[in-house]
Order: C-alpha cells, then structure tokens, then sequence
C-alpha cells in the first residue's frame, strides 16, 4: 500500500481550507457554510489528491472543532474576495480612463458648455465600460453572497471578525471610486452643488451600479435608448445604467464657470 | 407522521392530531418564513434545517414532528423545503412597502398650489425627500432584508439545486407585481401634480433604475456605516432641511425621468 505523505500542520490546513472555499462555492454561497462538513471535506481532498485526513488529524491539531473551521474557510474567503475587488478595480479602472479619453476627444475644455457636454459623455461611455466588466465579473454576487456566508456562520463570535474584513473591503472601493471621481472633477471643472459632497456621490454611484446589476441578474437586461443628447441634438444610444449615473452626476456636480487650470 | 410533544401532559395535547398533507406543508412552509424572519441577520439561509422547523413548531403549535413525517412526503429533502420557503419570503416581499410611502405621502397633497408651478415643483421635491425615506426603512430593517437578499443570492448560485426553478419563478413573479405596483404610484402622484414621463423614458424603466437604487443602497448600509444626512436649503422659504444620500439620488433620477406636463390644467 502506497504510504501517506506526511503534512505539516500548515499544509494540512491550507489544503483543508481551499478544498472548504471550493465546496462553498460548488454548493452554493447562499446557502451558507453550514453545509460544510469535515466529512464531505475530507472526501473532497482524498479525491483529489489521494490524501486521506480523519477527524484526529485535524481536531484539536489545527482547529478545536467544525465549527472553528467553518469560521476559518469563510474568514479566508472574505479575505480573497476582497483582493479580488481591489484588483477588479485595477482593470476598471484602466477601462474607464481609456473610456474617459475617447468622451473628451475634441471638446475644449476651457468652454463651460463642453465641459458639461463632456461629464455626460463620461457618464454614457464610461459607465458602459464599467457595468460591463462588473457584469463580467459577476463581482457584485461575490460581493453579496459572501456576505451571506458570514451571516450563515450564526451564532460565531468570529462573525464580527468577517463583518469588518467585508467593511473595509467596501470602504476600500468608496475610496477608489471616490478618487476616480475627484480626478475627473478636477479635468473638467466640476463642483459639488451645494450641501451635497463627493463622498454623497461617491455612495449614491457605487449604490446604484450595484443594485442595478443585481437587478439585472433577476429581470434580464434592460434594452439601450435613443436620446437626442449628441452636441447638435443628434441621437445618441445610452444604456439604462448610464442614465442613472448622468442623472446622480447632473444632481450632484455642477460645472464651475469660474474654474481655471 | 405527527406526533404530541410529549412535554405536555393535558389529555388535549396527548391526543394524537393528524394534518392532512396540505396542512402540514403549509405549516412547515409558514414557520420557515417565520424562522427566517425572525432570526434576521444573524441566521443566514442555511440555519433553516428540518430539526429547527420541528423545534419552533413543537416550542409554538406543541406539535412534533421527524424527518419520517416530511421527507418522500412533502420534500425530496432540505434542498426542496428550503426553496419553498425562499419562494414563500419572494412572494411576501416588499408588500408592506407601497403602503408605509403611500401613508407618508399624503399630507404632502394637501399643502400644493396646483395651479403654481413653482409649488407643484417644491411638491415633487418634498416627495422625493419623504417617500424615499418611507421607502428605506423598512429595506433597512435586516429582517425584511435579508432573507430576500438570501433569496436571491440562492437563486444566482444554485440555480441547479433542487427546487430553484421554482425558486426562480417565485422571485420573477414577486418583483414583477412589485414594480406594476410602484409603475402606477409613480405615475399617479406624478400626474396629481401635473408632470409626466420625458419621452421615450418610460415607468417601467424608472422602477427599474429606482429598485436598483434602493437594493444597492440597503446592501451598502449592510456593510458600513451610512454617510451622514444631507442638508439642504429646500424647505419653505429656503429653510434647511434634512436628506437621505438615498432621497437626493431618488430625486435625481425623478428629474431624469419627468417634467412638467405642458398640457396638463389643474382639476377645478
């Protein structure tokens, strides 16, 4: 009989943990992490990888119980989710300036009127740019689902640990978004109409963008319009999330005649 | 098979009391949504199990049951009976919602000059503040939230499990009642007040945007503090007055999509 590779107590652990996050995710996130078992765990991994673990090679070594290992895979899942949206933005991000570029291409700038044609020109082209890679992403479900997972460890004081870990991953995107966002006032002379602030506006997007692509995974797509919007009043198409984005940009920027760079 | 508690000791309870099939997965259907509902956030989808059904109906109706009773009876398994549930909690979704705006709104009606623009104007802005206020708290409210939010994150990932068609079937009906609904209050209060839809934008595409709006910001508040309510100089005689972040981009995308109605004249 082939003998049994020996793990260390971290291999043993790491190996345990992926095999958790992969079951989660076959079985599906919202239906929590109480469907992981040690069993069904321990038969992932000697499938995979011919290794057999029993409940003494693991309880007591590396977690007291089942459910501190249940704590432990979702902890490590909130922890990769949320390097995954701080990368997704990398890429977004890099969309979005490309887009914001090709918005800006012939206005002059220094014209109050082409600088609010040109907010609206970004708000159509880049928020298509945008919601199609989170679409593609399918970042927002991540996001959700696994905030149903940590809900689903009930009863875990670790789940106040999680709860932060998703807070701050949250916040970390505001923060992005919120500097994409000062970056473009200051391109094209924008000011906040009074009271409201960019961080108001800031929320109410990434509110939006998320919800929207929510609803589009319930309701199918919504089509694109027409809309006399281009500079001589000539059609332009415009998907439905980028006249939610125009509409909170129109609300809350106004473009400041005074401005000068 | 439905069995006393045997806790209880009353000739009455020791009595054997037979449900029919139909009864018994009303039950069971009835105290799942009720399990979900009542232990909000911190429960999760996946806290609804057989055992804790059988446990709050033996603790509220001193009835018990076993797998045996449901299990090839009601249910092929968990799997089933979870998504029943989850179709149940669509279904119930956003009901008390139209109402909590409506009841907000009305005094709002009986403060407008119909025929001044200007009031019809400040009318539309003040219905904005107050609905989407009205609308927030009880989506705030995790309760309500978040078995809807497990309903349909159950419905995106295991779209192959047991039962999630009908899942799927359940959350497509429920939100489309749900929008005819909001479709007819929007563009009722609208034309109370002399303002129509800018062609071709239409209701059904502003329910759409709006629910997007609210969904997004409830999951936020979910995860980190709200920002601060808004100030702003609206009120009569440019007095200040408080908003939500959510009412200002409610109001937002209402001027998207309305404008005054230049052939409307106001009732007599």
């Amino acid at each position: 009989m082939k003998r049994q590779p020996r793990l260390r107590r971290e291999e043993l652990r790491s190996l345990m943990l992926e095999a958790g996050r992969a079951i989660l995710f076959e079985d599906g996130l919202g239906l929590s992490a109480e469907s992981l078992t040690f069993k069904k765990v321990f038969d992932r991994v000697e499938a995979e990888t011919g290794i057999r673990i029993t409940n003494a090679s693991v309880i007591g070594r590396v977690w007291s119980g089942q459910d501190a290992y249940r704590v432990d895979v979702v902890d490590r899942l909130a922890t990769t989710m949320a390097a995954e949206d701080g990368s997704l933005l990398d890429t977004e991000y890099e969309a979005v300036f490309i887009s914001v570029a090709v918005a800006l291409e012939g206005l002059d700038l220094t014209d109050p009127d082409d600088r609010a044609f040109g907010l609206q020109e970004i708000a159509r082209r880049s928020t298509r740019v945008g919601s199609g890679a989170m679409e593609e992403s399918r970042w927002v479900f991540r996001t959700v689902a696994w905030m149903m997972t940590v809900f689903g460890v009930s009863g875990q004081k670790d789940v106040d640990v999680l709860q932060h870990t998703m807070g701050t991953a949250y916040t970390r995107s505001l923060e992005r978004f919120r500097e994409l966002n000062s970056t473009l006032m200051t391109l094209l002379g924008l000011r906040m109409q009074p009271g409201l602030s960019i961080d108001d506006f800031t929320r109410a997007q990434m509110a939006f963008l998320e919800g929207f692509q929510l609803r589009q995974a319930i309701e199918g797509p919504l089509p694109d319009v027409i809309l006399p919007t281009g500079h001589d009043g000539s059609d332009q198409e415009w998907s439905m999330a980028a006249i939610g984005v125009q509409a909170l940009a129109q609300r809350y920027f106004e473009v400041d005649p005074e401005h000068s760079w | 098979m439905v069995t006393p508690a045997t806790k209880k000791t009353t000739s009455t309870r020791q009595r054997r009391e037979r449900l029919s099939r139909e009864e018994l997965r009303e039950l069971l259907l009835a105290t799942g949504e009720e399990i979900l509902r009542n232990e909000g956030m911190a429960a999760g989808v996946g806290s609804l199990t057989f055992k804790r059904a059988f446990e709050w109906i033996e603790e509220h109706r001193d009835l018990r049951f076993t797998n045996a009773s449901v299990i090839g009876r009601i249910w092929s398994g968990l799997d089933e009976y979870r998504a029943d549930v989850l179709a149940l909690v669509a279904d119930d979704f956003a009901s008390g919602e139209i109402d909590a705006v409506a009841e907000s709104l009305a005094p709002y009606f009986e403060a407008v000059d119909l025929t001044d623009p200007a009031s019809r104007l400040a009318t539309i802005r003040q219905l904005c503040r107050a609905g989407a206020a009205a609308a927030l708290l009880p989506l705030d409210d995790g309760d309500a939230w978040v078995p809807w939010l497990g309903v349909l994150l159950a419905h995106c990932f295991d779209g192959q499990q047991p039962g999630m068609d009908r899942l799927g079937e359940a959350i497509r009906r429920s939100v489309s009642i749900s929008n005819s609904s909001w479709e007819v209050v929007y563009t009722e209060v609208c034309q109370a007040v002399g303002w129509r839809f800018r062609p071709p934008l239409t209701a059904s595409q502003f329910v759409r945007l709006v629910g997007a709006l609210a969904d997004g910001f409830v999951r936020a508040n979910s995860v980190v503090e709200p920002g601060p309510m808004i100030t702003l100089a609206t009120g009569e005689d440019g007095a200040n007055e408080e908003w939500h972040n959510f009412a200002v981009a409610f109001e937002a995308l209402t001027f998207a999509f309305f404008e005054p109605d230049p052939d409307w004249t106001p009732p007599v």
